[in-house]
C-alpha cells in the first residue's frame, strides 16, 4: 500500500487517461499545490489497457485505478451467502428508489466484514444475486423488459458494488472531481474514515447523465405499453435517473464542502439536494500574467483574420456548426482563416464527417484541421475564439484567450454567459467581451464573428474588456490560494476528528 | 465526463444471449445421425457377409469395417463438432459464405488425418495383401468423409433427395459388395461397400455446393472455434469412443479372433451388439423428428422471449413450457421404445436363430437391448444440454459414460462370458441417471444459466 497523502482525488472517466478541460485542471490543480501530496484514484470503464495522457507531476505519490465495470471474481463468504446477499435487498431499494441516503451508510456497514472476499462470483454471478435481481425488478418494474432490466441493473448496482469494494488509499483528506460514482467514493471515505471530504463539479453529474438516457435509444421506452390510466408510466429511464440521482444526494450529504465553477451549476446543485451551508464558488483559474504578456502587433496587410475553434472534435462541441458558421462568414470575409485545434481521434467517424462537411462547404482554403496544440504558443495568432459546444461548464478556451485579450463568440452553454457578460452582480462592470449566440445557430454566430473582425474598433475593446474581468474574477494566483486554504482547512478538520475519535 | 456513459450504452446493448437461440437442430442430428447410420450399416453388413465369399474372408471384410467405423467416428469427431457449431453460428447470422470453403477445406482436414491413420494401421501394423490393405484406407477415408458431410446435413433443407441418397448409397453398398464377392473375395466386398459410401458423399457434397454457390473464400474461417468450444471438440471425440469402447476392450476377451495381422474382433460381442442396436431405431427416429418439432417450438419460443423483452413473468411460462413439453416428449420415447427393447428381449432367442448367430449371444444380445436403451437415453440428454449450450456439464456427462462404459465392460470381462454385455448395460443405467439431474438442473434454472455465464 502507498503512503499516506495529503489529498486523495477521486476523479471518474477522466485525469489521467482522458485530455480535456477536467483532466487539464486537475493536472494545473495538483501542479498547483507542490506543498501537498496527493493521491489519484481514477475509475476506469473496464479492465482494457489505458494510456497516460499526462505526466503525473511529482507531488502525486500514488496513483490507484477502479474498475467501475470490472469486479473481480473474489471467493465464497464465510456464513450464509444467501442471507447475505438477500440482506441487500431492503437498502438498495431505499437508495435507488427512494434516495434514501441512510440506505448508503446501511450497505457500507454489510459489507465491512467481508470486504476481502466478495467479488462478482458472490455478487452478480450467483444464485442468490440472480433471484435479488428479480426480487427488485418485481418491486419496482415488474412489467419491464427483463432484459434490459438485468443489464441495467448489472451496470449500476455492479458499479455500486465496486465503489464498496474498492480498497480506500490513505488519505488526510478526500476529494472528488464529480459526483456519481466518485462522489460515492468520498462519500464512503468520509463514513468509514472519519477524514473529511471535497466535492467539486464541473459539469452537474446527473444532469449529463440524464441527457444521455433520455436521449439514449437503447432503452426501449415501455411507457407505451402500459395500461396505466396516469399517463406516462414509469420505465427504465426511471431507475436510471433515480439511481444517479440518488448516488449525487449521498455525496452532497456527506461532503463538507461542495464547490462548482459558476452560479448556474450551483442552483443546479441546491435543487439536487446540495444543503446551502456547504456550497460556494470558485471558478477556474487562469495564469493571467503569462498570457498577458503575448504580444498581438496590430493587423498588418499580410495577416488574414483568424478564427480559432479549440477543442476536440467530438459531437458535443458541434464543429458542424462552427463549420456552417465559417461558410457563411466567407462570404462576408473571403480571407479568412479558420484553426480548428484539438485532438481528432477521440470519435474518428464524427471527425471524417467534418472533414466531409468542410470539403462540401468548399472550404479547403479556409478551414484548418491542425490537431492538438500548446495553446500559448499561437494564441497571439488568433483574432477571434469561438466555441459552438451544445455542453460546457466553464470553457477554459474562453479563460486563456480572454487572459490574453482575445474577445469570444460562444454558444449560450454553461458558464459562457457570466464570462462574456460578466456576473450580474459584477461591480465594477466590466463590460461586454465578446457574444453569446443560441445553440446550433450558425448564421448568429458568423454574425457574431463577422461584427468582431470587421471593426477593429469593436475587437479590441471586447478583448480588453473580457481581460479586465479575467485579471479581476480568474486569475490563477487567486484560485490557487483559496483551493490552499480549503484543503488546509479540510485536513486540519481531518486532523481534529481524528484526535476525537480514534484513527482508523 | 467521458467513459462511463459509453460503457453504460455498450453493456446494454449486448447481443449475446448465449447464442442459442439458433434457427437450426443442429445438435438431433449430429448426435442420433452417426449412430443410426452406424447400427443400419453394421447391421446389414453383420447380416451380409454371411453372403459371398468363404468364411474367412467375410471376416476380414466385417472387421475393416467395424476398424473403420470406429476409428473414423472417433477421429472425425472434433473437427464435426466443431463445424457443426461453426454453421449453427453463420446459418443463424446468414453468413453464409464460408460454407462451400469450410465444406472442402474440412474434408481436406478430415482426408489428410484418415490418410495418415489409415496407412499406419493398414500397412504397417496390420497384415494385409497390398491391394486389401488399400482398399482398407479407402474405405477407411470414405466413412471418415461420410460422418463429416453428414454435419452439413442440417445446412441442406431438401430432406427428401438427402434421404434418397443415403438409400441409394447404402443399396448399391448392399448390392455391390455381395455382387464382388463372388469375384474378389475380401477385395471385392469393400470396393463394392466403398462405392456405394462413396456416391452418398458426392452426392451430399454436389448438393452442399449447388445450395450455397459462393466463391471458394476464408477456408480458416472456423479455426477460432477450436479454442473457444474446446469442450465441443473434445466432447466430439470423447462421445464417440464412449459408443466403442466396451467393444474395443471385449476385443481382447479369450474367445476374441484376429485376422490380418491385427483386427482383431470379438464376433460373438460386436454382432450381438450391432444387432442390439438396430433396436433403438425407433427412438432414435422418433427423438430425430420429435426434437425438430415440439421440443425445439418451445425453446425457441423461450429464448425469443427473453429477446423480444418480455416481463419474467413471461419468461417463467416460456421455462414452464420446455419442462412440460420434456416430460411429455420423453414419456411417450421411452414407453414406445421400452415396448420394442422388451418385445426384443422376449423374442431374443428367434431373433438370434433368424440371424444365424450362435445361442450364446442371446444373453449379451438382450443386455445389449437394455443397453442400447440406456445409451440412447444419455444421447438424448447429451443433445438437450447442447441446446442449452452447457458444454462443461454435457462434457462432463460425455466423460463419465466413456469411463464407465470402459470400466465397466473391462470388469465384466474379467468375471467372465456370463457377464458379457452387463458392463454397457450397467454404464448406461448409471450415466443416464447422471444425464437426467443434469438436465433436471439445467431446465429448473434455466432463466439463471441464461442470464449469468456458467
Amino acid at each position: 500500500m502507498t503512503e499516506h497523502a495529503d489529498v486523495c482525488v477521486i476523479l471518474e472517466g477522466s485525469y489521467p487517461y482522458v485530455s480535456g478541460g477536467v483532466s487539464t485542471w486537475m493536472h494545473d490543480l495538483i501542479l498547483s499545490q507542490p506543498d501537498l501530496s496527493f493521491h489519484v484514484l481514477a475509475l476506469v470503464a473496464d479492465e482494457r489497457p489505458r494510456q497516460l495522457k499526462f505526466e503525473l507531476p511529482k507531488n502525486v505519490i500514488g496513483m490507484s485505478e477502479i474498475a467501475v465495470q470490472g469486479l473481480p471474481n473474489g471467493k465464497a463468504i464465510a456464513g450464509n451467502e444467501r442471507k447475505f446477499i438477500e440482506s441487500l435487498a431492503e437498502p438498495l431499494l431505499n437508495l435507488t428508489e427512494r434516495s434514501d441516503t441512510n440506505a448508503f451508510v446501511k450497505l457500507t456497514e454489510l459489507f465491512a466484514p467481508h470486504r476481502a472476499v466478495l467479488g462478482r462470483d458472490v455478487l452478480l454471478d450467483s444464485r442468490a444475486a440472480f433471484d435479488l435481481v428479480i426480487n427488485m425488478y418485481e418491486r419496482s418494474l415488474p412489467n419491464a423488459s427483463f432484459l434490459n432490466y438485468f443489464w441495467t441493473w448489472r451496470a449500476l448496482i455492479g458499479g455500486l458494488w465496486a465503489c464498496l469494494l474498492a480498497d480506500l488509499p490513505k488519505a488526510s483528506t478526500y476529494h472528488a472531481i464529480s459526483t456519481g460514482y466518485a462522489g460515492l467514493l468520498a462519500a464512503r471515505a468520509k463514513i468509514e474514515t472519519g477524514r473529511s471530504a471535497l466535492l467539486t463539479e464541473h459539469g452537474i453529474y446527473t444532469v449529463e447523465r440524464q441527457v444521455e438516457i433520455l436521449m439514449a435509444d437503447w432503452i426501449e421506452s415501455e411507457s407505451a405499453e402500459s395500461l396505466s390510466p396516469e399517463g406516462l408510466a414509469r420505465d427504465l429511464r426511471d431507475i436510471w435517473i433515480s439511481t444517479f440521482d440518488a448516488y449525487s444526494r449521498v455525496c452532497y450529504t456527506y461532503v463538507d464542502e461542495i464547490i462548482t465553477l459558476y452560479g448556474g451549476n450551483q442552483t443546479l446543485q441546491l435543487q439536487g439536494g446540495a444543503s446551502p451551508e456547504k456550497v460556494r464558488l470558485i471558478p477556474n483559474g487562469v495564469d493571467c500574467a503569462r498570457f498577458g504578456r503575448l504580444t498581438r502587433g496590430k493587423a498588418d496587410a499580410m495577416h488574414r483574420p483568424t478564427v480559432a475553434f479549440i477543442g476536440r472534435v467530438v459531437p458535443i462541441k458541434d464543429v458542424k456548426t462552427f463549420l456552417h458558421a465559417v461558410g457563411a462568414l466567407k462570404g462576408h470575409v473571403p480571407s479568412v482563416r479558420a484553426i480548428i485545434a484539438g485532438p481528432i481521434d477521440e470519435d474518428p467517424d464524427y471527425a471524417d464527417e467534418c472533414f466531409a462537411l468542410s470539403a462540401h462547404l468548399g472550404l479547403q482554403d479556409t478551414v484548418e484541421f491542425i490537431g492538438p496544440i500548446k495553446l500559448i504558443d499561437h494564441m497571439a495568432s488568433f483574432d477571434v475564439v469561438v466555441l459552438t459546444s451544445v455542453s460546457e461548464a466553464q470553457p477554459l478556451v474562453v479563460l486563456e484567450a480572454g487572459a490574453t485579450g482575445i474577445p469570444c463568440v460562444t454558444t449560450d452553454v454553461g458558464a459562457c454567459r457570466e464570462l462574456i457578460y460578466g456576473r450580474i452582480d459584477e461591480n465594477p462592470k466590466l463590460g461586454v467581451g465578446g457574444e453569446v449566440t443560441r445553440l446550433a445557430a450558425p448564421h448568429e454566430t458568423a454574425e457574431a464573428i463577422r461584427r468582431l473582425l470587421l471593426d477593429e474598433d469593436y475587437r479590441l475593446s471586447a478583448g480588453a474588456a473580457l481581460q479586465a474581468r479575467m485579471r479581476a474574477h480568474y486569475d490563477k494566483p487567486g484560485v490557487v490560494s483559496t483551493y490552499a486554504e480549503l484543503y488546509a482547512r479540510s485536513i486540519a478538520t481531518s486532523h481534529a476528528a481524528i484526535k476525537i475519535n480514534g484513527a482508523v | 465526463m467521458a467513459g462511463i456513459g459509453f460503457v453504460l450504452e455498450r453493456l446494454m446493448k449486448r447481443d449475446d444471449l448465449i447464442g442459442v437461440s439458433k434457427g437450426i437442430g443442429y445438435a438431433a442430428v449430429i448426435s442420433s445421425g452417426p449412430w443410426l447410420l452406424t447400427v443400419l450399416s453394421l447391421g446389414m453388413v453383420s447380416v451380409g457377409s454371411g453372403f459371398g465369399a468363404g468364411v474367412l474372408e467375410g471376416d476380414i471384410f466385417r472387421s475393416i469395417v467395424i476398424y473403420n467405423f470406429s476409428g473414423s467416428l472417433v477421429l472425425s469427431g472434433p473437427i464435426a463438432m466443431i463445424t457443426t457449431r461453426f454453421l449453427a453460428d453463420r446459418i443463424y447470422t446468414a453468413e453464409v459464405e464460408p460454407v462451400p470453403a469450410t465444406l472442402l477445406c474440412g474434408l481436406g482436414c478430415v482426408g489428410v488425418l484418415s490418410i495418415f491413420a489409415g496407412i499406419v494401421f493398414y500397412f504397417l501394423i496390420a497384415e494385409l495383401p497390398l491391394m486389401t490393405a488399400t482398399l482398407a484406407v479407402a474405405n477407411f477415408i470414405s466413412v471418415s468423409f461420410l460422418w463429416y458431410v453428414m454435419v452439413f446435413l442440417t445446412a441442406l433443407k431438401d430432406y427428401l433427395a438427402i434421404s434418397r441418397a443415403f438409400v441409394l448409397g447404402l443399396i448399391v453398398s448392399t448390392i455391390a459388395s455381395i455382387a464382388l464377392a463372388q469375384v474378389a473375395a475380401t477385395d471385392g466386398m469393400l470396393a463394392g461397400y466403398t462405392l456405394g459410401l462413396t456416391i452418398i458423399v458426392f452426392i451430399v457434397i454436389a448438393k452442399i455446393l449447388a445450395e450455397y454457390p459462393y466463391r471458394f473464400a476464408d477456408p480458416l474461417a472456423a479455426r477460432p472455434y477450436f479454442l473457444r468450444y474446446w469442450e465441443l471438440a473434445l466432447g466430439g471425440a470423447v462421445f464417440s469412443a464412449a459408443i466403442w469402447i466396451d467393444k474395443w476392450i471385449m476385443w481382447f476377451a479369450p474367445a476374441s479372433k484376429t485376422v490380418g495381422g491385427a483386427l482383431t474382433t470379438y464376433t460373438a460381442y460386436d454382432g450381438a451388439m450391432f444387432l442390439a442396436y438396430l433396436t433403438v431405431i425407433p427412438a432414435l427416429s422418433l427423438f430425430l423428428v420429435s426434437a425438430e418439432t415440439s421440443f425445439f417450438r418451445v425453446y425457441q419460443k423461450f429464448y425469443r422471449a427473453i429477446s423480444r423483452h418480455a416481463t419474467y413473468t413471461e419468461i417463467k411460462e416460456r421455462r414452464q413450457d420446455i419442462a412440460t413439453t420434456l416430460t411429455t416428449a420423453s414419456r411417450n420415447l421411452l414407453v414406445l421404445q421400452g415396448a420394442v427393447s422388451v418385445l426384443a428381449i422376449v423374442l431374443a432367442p428367434r431373433i438370434i436363430a433368424l440371424t444365424g448367430s450362435s445361442y450364446e449371444q442371446i444373453g449379451i444380445f438382450r443386455l445389449g437391448v437394455l443397453g442400447a436403451f440406456f445409451h440412447a437415453v444419455v444421447l438424448f440428454q447429451s443433445t438437450l444440454l447442447a441446446y442449452f449450450d452447457l458444454r462443461r456439464i454435457n462434457l462432463i456427462l460425455q466423460i463419465v459414460f466413456l469411463l464407465l462404459n470402459g470400466t465397466l465392460t473391462f470388469i465384466c470381462l474379467q468375471l467372465g462370458p456370463n457377464y458379457y454385455g452387463f458392463g454397457y448395460f450397467a454404464a448406461g443405467v448409471l450415466s443416464s441417471i447422471l444425464g437426467y439431474l443434469a438436465l433436471l438442473y439445467a431446465v429448473t434454472n434455466l432463466p439463471y444459466l441464461t442470464f449469468v455465464r456458467r
